[in-house]
């Protein structure tokens, strides 16, 4: 402990502000790159679900035919971008449409529109490449396991890689249905099945009866690999997956 | 004209046998079985409710719509129509850190700039609010606070302690350091410690014998860690504990996780004062300690 606080103070202040800076460098790693892109993408979705519901409104008023057509937003929003109205009544074999013929200064707007769309799309893609490359150096077996969203999702709930090893396999079977969990915890509802681990295949096609089994053995292997990811030992994924097919067939 | 006069005298009979009415005893049985019915029928949640409404309504005597200054140091309060604002005196005139609004005021032939604390978002104010009997925080104090985060409070005990005094603010998480870390370079007697409070052989270095702790943590083992940084503290001097109940244990009732802490903490310390902040901040409640 300091005794001559009083006399130095300027001193000692600046050797706090020292010693947090350094920390504070120390701190950042793989983790935060993962859960920064994973929350980019998921915010990535909402906005071009937003602006792609507004193009559908707008282009409504020219090409109303087309959006039952066509369900994909980015093909839409390229349609849109590229073609002009008789091209695309062209190709949706019709003479005679119930949209207005818009002039060319209006429909300036709407081309820009689906233009960003298009763009927002490529962005998301290059996020998602990038999440890829770092999902397979950082977890080799939790990716191979899981695929790139799940792994994401978890890690950026769990926080952190450490906390995730250090997780219990039941912990990990939770993951994302904590509100469900603390209710039951509370007044004793039903307990909850399985978190994230829905997204995957392997539980989201299972019987729904076997559905909780599933999750539960699907968590084992996964609580297994991190805890291989974070001490850095040898690849084994390809093992665990097969054993938990294997078991899932019968 | 002959109409009214007629209704005069109506009502005049009707008020009339309403007063013999109610002095009979029908009346009062009348009543008193009324009163009875009520509070059986009340559910739990409007009794709850009732609660509630009687702690946000809290009465204050003091003058309406002037900015008093209260026993705690630097503080002001303003009363008004409903509910009260709490100020304090800015340090660094002209900034405001988290968008609260700024008075310009003259009070006993001084210019004063006050700074508006918004006591839903800070434990300390919610306690001030309720009218705690003292903190333990003088001017020229040195002060440790642990689970500083993005320096809300701690900007506003800054304030109270004045330039004379410190505040060591210290976190774990670096997200909420970073924030802190810029505010703290713009206040002189501000230092940021980025430390888990559980393990204090890792920050002994750079700590004085402190005045006051403050501790604001959401972690399952509060009670033990505050006592933990008590080595830190000088004879008689005060610590303020902010617990939350739910962080501890979803499962039990907040008042009963309460007592179990007020036992634990009587062994080593003298409660001086203890508050339940129950309107402002939901499961929480505030312990101020003075070391024997």
């Amino acid at each position: 402990m300091i005794k001559d606080f009083d006399k130095n103070k300027e001193k000692y202040r600046k050797k706090c502000f020292e010693f947090t800076a350094e920390r504070l460098r120390e701190s950042v790693n793989q983790d935060n790159f993962i859960v920064q892109a994973i929350s980019e993408i998921n915010e990535l979705d909402k906005v071009i679900n937003m602006l792609s519901r507004r193009l559908n409104e707008y282009a409504g008023l020219y090409v109303p035919e087309l959006y039952e057509r066509i369900n994909d937003n980015e093909t839409y929003a390229r349609i849109i971008a590229t073609k002009t109205r008789k091209q695309i009544l062209k190709d949706l074999k019709l003479d005679k449409s119930i949209g207005y013929d818009l002039k060319e200064k209006d429909k300036e707007s709407i081309i820009e529109l689906a233009n960003q769309i298009i763009s927002l799309f490529q962005q998301k893609s290059k996020v998602k490449n990038y999440l890829e490359s770092l999902l397979k150096k950082y977890v080799p077996n939790i990716y191979y396991i899981l695929g790139t969203m799940l792994t994401a999702k978890l890690l950026a709930q769990a926080g952190s890689l450490k906390s995730l090893s250090l997780f219990p396999a039941s912990t990990v079977q939770m993951l994302g249905a904590e509100t469900a969990l603390f209710r039951h915890l509370k007044t004793g509802a039903k307990c909850p099945k399985y978190g994230f681990l829905f997204l995957h295949p392997l539980v989201a096609n299972a019987a729904p009866r076997k559905r909780g089994k599933a999750a539960r053995m699907l968590a084992d292997k996964v609580a297994i690999a991190a805890k291989v990811d974070y001490f850095k030992g040898d690849f084994v994924a390809d093992k665990l997956l097969m054993q938990l097919e294997n078991k899932l067939k019968i | 004209m002959a109409y009214q006069n007629n209704f005069r005298k109506k009502s005049n009979k009707y008020s009339k046998d309403k007063e013999n009415f109610k002095s009979t005893e029908k009346y009062s049985n009348y009543r008193n079985n009324k009163n009875k019915n009520k509070n059986q029928d009340m559910h739990k949640n409007e009794q709850r409710s009732k609660k509630w409404n009687e702690k946000k309504e809290y009465k204050w005597n003091e003058k309406r719509n002037e900015i008093i200054s209260i026993k705690f140091p630097n503080t002001y309060i303003k009363i008004k129509r409903k509910g009260v604002d709490i100020f304090t005196k800015n340090l660094v005139p002209g900034q405001s850190f988290f968008g609260e609004t700024v008075i310009r005021k003259k009070i006993d032939n001084e210019n004063i700039e006050l700074r508006q604390w918004d006591y839903t978002r800070s434990k300390l104010g919610a306690a001030i609010f309720l009218k705690v009997s003292q903190l333990g925080i003088s001017e020229g104090d040195k002060v440790l606070y642990l689970g500083a985060s993005h320096g809300f409070t701690p900007s506003y005990v800054s304030d109270i302690v004045g330039s004379k005094g410190f505040v060591f603010c210290l976190d774990f998480a670096p997200r909420v350091v970073r924030d802190l870390y810029l505010l703290c370079q713009k206040r002189n007697n501000m230092a940021p410690i980025i430390a888990d409070a559980n393990k204090p052989e890792q920050y002994e270095e750079l700590l004085p014998e402190v005045d006051v702790i403050f501790m604001d943590i959401a972690q399952r083992e509060q009670v033990e860690i505050f006592l933990k940084n008590f080595k830190f503290l000088k004879k008689e001097g005060f610590a303020i504990l902010a617990l939350k109940a739910r962080s501890v244990d979803v499962t039990k009732k907040p008042k009963h996780v309460f007592r179990v802490a007020r036992e634990e903490l009587e062994k080593h310390t003298m409660i001086v004062d203890y508050k339940e902040l129950d309107p402002v901040e939901k499961d929480h409640c505030i312990f101020v300690c003075k070391n024997k």
